[in-house]
């Protein structure tokens, strides 16, 4: 039997400083999931564990957290869920070439980097149980994610969606999720096969197949839902729980797979009916215990696995430094260069280039997905969740610095897409 | 336009690629450092207990913390001594403290992959050096 008084006083630990951490980051302009991220490392041992270790041993004794595990597991299913939800492949064609440039260029330029620093990293912050080609393609798919929710986020809070820089930093954002989560379903698939759980050949023909036939079978079936909410007008108690359990279903036959639940979860939204009353009404009956309670609890167990203590001497400095100088490059130079090359100005490019640097929360998905199969160590993780927070924290203000918001929204909006980007820039956005 | 375009593609996202291919050739020639975190014990009980004495607990847990060469045991002693070293090769050194003892541990990590065992001598606040081989705890 779980201890469930241990387990409601972490939770209410746990909720109670991400939301307190949440509104202060708020005060200084800066989205409330980030606040969440830091609480969550606060908590860890990175703070809470060396400045007060008996407190931190009674709060979360190892014995009980694998009930927080699978609690944050099922929110972060949900919440990938919901980003699945929100993406509509209308928005990633069309766009002209400054998207399609921008999008390629801002996940291929960081991939290369990341996988090049691998080269220096590997023989450092890795080991033999790992071979060299999964640590560079993991630390490549790493680099190159964008956190599409908190870049929406980012974009509302500054009014700055219907901006011709908004409308491109989405679409090339939602290119981006769609690229970096097949990517990384590949790497993940080598690694586990390498490990020996199953057999390559097994896993890759199971994932195609299955992406096959949800794409081309059950997409269709599902077109149901959209049916069900025209003839009530309502999502029903009844379809929500199916759509639940259909997620669940879907994440537990990608795991069985060998890929990872998340791509399950990822993918039972991306293949829902796509009509803006379905998504909103769908979206706001599941967001709202997804990112207000189950959120931080996943955030509070990456934070306890974050140790910054680890990162100590002025090698392992130096190795965070690198890696921190190589995200922002790759994500930011890339995707600056590529606007730039497209034609747009210098100014306009290096705001498109901040916003696709923004890596929030996504990329601690991947990172714990990394940790759990054993393809990085503690301290490239520690060191990869700095990356993640300065390269978030830095969106805001490197965008008012660079491009302020009367600038941004004087620009002429030259793609017509604002209402499908309306729709799905009020999804997912992880605390508000 | 269109051919500058095509030029940068194939700058920005060709090459890029390209580059990726050479590193993962390049990269093969890489070797890691010995994985050898996760948890071991002493083969041989009771040699170890007569090592030991009183500064160490028996059955002998160490469990190894790994980050590329960076290591961190921690002992299962009554004061859960943590001593921290590094991997040079197959060649491990390790020094730490706890309130009753300084604990010195050095050796080779032995074997293949799967197969691997720790060869060497650890002390106790300057003790004698005593031998041990560590293997994987089950």
């Amino acid at each position: 039997m779980p201890n469930l008084q241990a387990l409601f006083l972490q939770i209410g630990v746990i909720l109670l400083v991400a939301r307190i951490i949440g509104l202060l980051f708020k005060k200084i302009r800066q989205p409330q999931v980030v606040g969440e991220m830091v609480a969550g490392i606060l908590l860890g041992p990175s703070l809470l564990g060396w400045a007060f270790p008996e407190i931190s041993a009674t709060l979360f004794p190892a014995a009980s957290l694998g009930y927080l595990y699978a609690l944050s597991q099922v929110g972060l299913i949900l919440f990938m869920f919901l980003v699945g939800l929100s993406l509509n492949p209308k928005e990633l064609r069309g766009h002209g070439q400054v998207a399609v440039l921008t999008s390629h260029a801002s996940i291929m330029m960081p991939f290369c980097m990341g996988a090049v620093l691998a080269l220096f990293l590997y023989p450092r912050l890795s080991d033999d149980a790992v071979s060299f080609t999964n640590f560079a393609l993991f630390m490549g798919s790493a680099m190159s994610i964008t956190a599409f929710p908190v870049l929406a986020r980012i974009l509302t809070e500054r009014n700055l969606l219907h901006s011709k820089i908004g409308t491109l930093a989405v679409t090339c954002a939602a290119v981006d999720d769609v690229t970096g989560w097949c990517i990384l379903a590949f790497v993940v698939t080598m690694i586990r096969a390498s490990h020996g759980y199953h057999s390559i050949w097994l896993n890759l023909g199971g994932a195609i197949v299955y992406v096959l036939c949800m794409l081309f079978g059950v997409r269709r079936l599902l077109a149901w839902f959209d049916r069900s909410f025209r003839q009530v007008g309502r999502l029903t108690d009844d379809a929500l729980a199916f759509m639940v359990l259909l997620a669940l279903g879907s994440a537990l036959i990608t795991e069985l797979l060998g890929i990872h639940l998340l791509f399950g979860a990822f993918l039972m939204g991306a293949i829902m009916p796509k009509s803006s009353d379905f998504i909103r009404h769908a979206t706001h009956r599941l967001e709202s215990v997804t990112v207000l309670v189950l959120l931080p609890l996943f955030f509070a167990f990456s934070g306890l696995r974050t140790s910054i203590g680890v990162v100590k001497g002025s090698g392992m400095w130096l190795y965070a430094l690198a890696v921190i100088a190589v995200a922002i490059a790759g994500k930011l130079g890339g995707s600056t260069i590529a606007a730039r090359l497209a034609g747009m100005h210098w100014r306009e490019a290096a705001s498109l280039g901040i916003l696709m640097n923004t890596r929030g929360l996504m990329e601690l998905v991947i990172l714990n997905i990394g940790l759990d199969i054993g393809v990085i160590s503690h301290a490239l993780f520690s060191i990869m969740v700095i990356m993640a927070l300065v390269t978030t924290l830095a969106t805001t203000p490197l965008l008012a610095w660079v491009c302020p918001d009367r600038m941004l929204r004087e620009q002429p909006l030259e793609i017509s897409v604002e209402s499908e980007l309306e729709r799905s820039c009020s999804m997912v956005q992880p605390a508000s | 336009m269109v051919k500058k375009l095509v030029l940068a593609y194939s700058f920005l996202v060709g090459l890029p690629l390209l580059v990726v291919l050479g590193t993962l050739q390049a990269g093969r020639r890489l070797a890691g450092p010995p994985a050898i975190s996760g948890d071991w014990t002493v083969n041989d009980p009771a040699a170890w207990s007569i090592c030991a004495k009183t500064a160490a607990a028996t059955p002998a847990l160490f469990s190894i913390s790994q980050s590329g060469a960076d290591l961190e045991i921690a002992l299962n002693d009554r004061d859960r001594t943590i001593i921290a070293g590094r991997l040079e090769g197959s060649r491990f050194s390790t020094r730490g403290s706890s309130a009753e003892s300084i604990v010195r541990m050095e050796g080779n990590v032995a074997g293949s992959r799967g197969r691997r065992s720790l060869v060497g001598w650890v002390s106790f606040s300057g003790g004698a050096p005593c031998g041990l081989t560590l293997v994987r705890a089950q």
